[in-house]
């Protein structure tokens, strides 16, 4: 039997007072998440209407959040794969050497000098890092650093055991730093910081 | 704790996610080494420092404006699989109609022929495209689209034109070559919450033209049906090329179109006014 009008406005009403105190968050995951706006905005209208849809599957009183952001990092996880065009990004760099280890240490420490100085300097830097982790690190990554989610939230939305949440958190600060790093060299604020 | 054993832990003391035994002893570590301190200090900073710039991302009310109005429309349905390609330039051309934009022929459109992508990737481009376009124009949105199989078609769009003879016209007995039209299959897509049939048909073995009904129950259709009288003819670049006649069926009053190049001229509006 098709729902009624009042049904129908119940579970609209129901869905848009829970997803109302999420959607900034949202909005912003799916944009650091992808390198086009607009793409993220489809990505994340898909996801949403895809989540309302199958709103009845929702059980009251569980985790909302966790629930909601199962369908947005899904959906652009295939947004992503299905539109990859360069293909070197979330590729692993090769393993570095002594020599480029201790020189990416080296620059790391100047980055770390002064965090807020190099962050002004940084420019896009901070977002390209991101955008160059693999994305199941992207994910994790922007899940703790920038939503605050706790590790067990992070393994809850992705349906993944928390053991491996560490890991891939711990991966992808590792490489933040390498390609801070990186970028400390290649920005010549290295040099202007006198290291 | 060793200033080692420390740095080992230092990612998880920032996130807060240690234990009670071993957050007590990096706060012991702590307190009692000024370079594992100032390390954590700076580390601190440097990821709050990455959060702000991550979090700066400024809010777009326009989106959850529209999609607030694309919820509301919305209904629980099942979500078709998406992978039937002539569906695209129709479901392309419906957004495109009734977000009063025009597609120009020969344009970079993202399922102009000789695109790359694959078929299935052009379908969900040209959608996305449309939407975006339609997001930025503050317009109606098309949903959803998926595949139909022709019985479905057939009774779809039976059901909101009625028992027409739309379904078994044959090109007018005057055109100069004999053309044989051919119902292949259809698919579904949705205005304002409106299923709507989109069939594709098939002259001399060729994709000519998709055929699409837009009900005159359809939300939006007032403004709609005044977009495309006024806009008369569109032309349509993504594949099959041509352009796109428009018509209100007499009988029901819906809006009846063929997008598409006909063999001849003529074979359009014998399918729309048979």
């Amino acid at each position: 039997m098709n729902p009624s009008s009042a049904d129908l406005r119940a579970r609209h009403l129901a869905f848009s007072e829970l997803l109302a105190p999420l959607r900034e968050r949202l909005y912003r995951f799916a944009v650091n998440r992808m390198r086009d706006r607009s793409r993220a905005e489809d990505a994340l209208q898909d996801a949403v209407l895809s989540a309302y849809r199958r709103f009845d599957s929702f059980e009251p009183g569980t985790d909302f959040r966790a629930w909601m952001y199962r369908y947005v990092l899904n959906t652009v996880l295939n947004y992503n794969r299905a539109h990859r065009r360069d293909r070197s990004v979330g590729v692993d760099p090769p393993m570095l050497d002594l020599h480029e280890h201790l020189r990416t240490t080296e620059a790391y420490d100047a980055v770390l000098a002064d965090p807020d100085r190099f962050l002004q300097q940084c420019g896009d830097g901070v977002r390209e890092a991101v955008l160059a982790l693999r994305d199941v690190e992207q994910t994790v990554f922007l899940l703790r650093a920038v939503e605050g989610f706790t590790y067990r939230e992070i393994a809850e939305s992705t349906e993944m055991p928390i053991g491996t949440v560490m890991s891939h958190l711990a991966r992808s600060r590792a490489k933040m730093r390498e390609r801070l790093a990186g970028y400390a060299e290649e920005s010549g604020y290295l040099r202007r910081s006198g290291s | 704790m060793t200033c080692a054993e420390l740095r080992r832990y230092l990612s998880a003391y920032l996130d807060s996610e240690l234990e009670t035994t071993t957050s007590l002893a990096v706060n012991d570590h702590l307190e009692r080494c000024d370079d594992c301190r100032e390390r954590f200090d700076r580390e601190e900073r440097l990821e709050r420092g990455i959060r702000d710039q991550l979090q700066a991302t400024p809010a777009n009310l326009a989106f959850w404006t529209t999609l607030d109005q694309v919820l509301a429309a919305d209904e629980p349905r099942r979500v078709a699989p998406r992978r039937w390609v002539p569906v695209a330039a129709a479901a392309a051309l419906l957004l495109a109609a009734f977000g009063g934009w025009a597609l120009v022929a020969g344009g970079n459109d993202a399922t102009s022929p000789g695109d790359a992508r694959s078929d299935e990737m052009g379908l969900v481009v040209a959608l996305r495209e449309r939407a975006s376009d339609m997001r930025r124009e503050g317009s109606g949105t098309v949903n959803d689209y998926g595949p139909m199989d022709e019985p479905r078609a057939r009774a779809l769009v039976e059901q909101f034109l009625g028992p027409q003879s739309l379904l078994t016209v044959q090109p007018r007995p005057d055109a100069v070559t004999p053309h044989k039209l051919e119902l292949v299959g259809g698919g579904t897509t949705y205005v304002g919450g409106v299923e709507t049939p989109v069939l594709h048909y098939r002259c001399c073995s060729r994709d000519v033209c998709v055929f699409f009904v837009v009900p005159a129950s359809m939300r939006h259709f007032p403004e709609a049906l005044a977009r495309l009288q006024s806009l008369g003819q569109l032309t349509c670049s993504p594949s099959p090329e041509g352009t796109v006649s428009i018509r209100r069926c007499p009988s029901t009053g819906n809006v009846i179109g063929v997008a598409g190049s006909p063999c001849a001229p003529g074979i359009g509006d014998a399918l729309i006014t048979r």
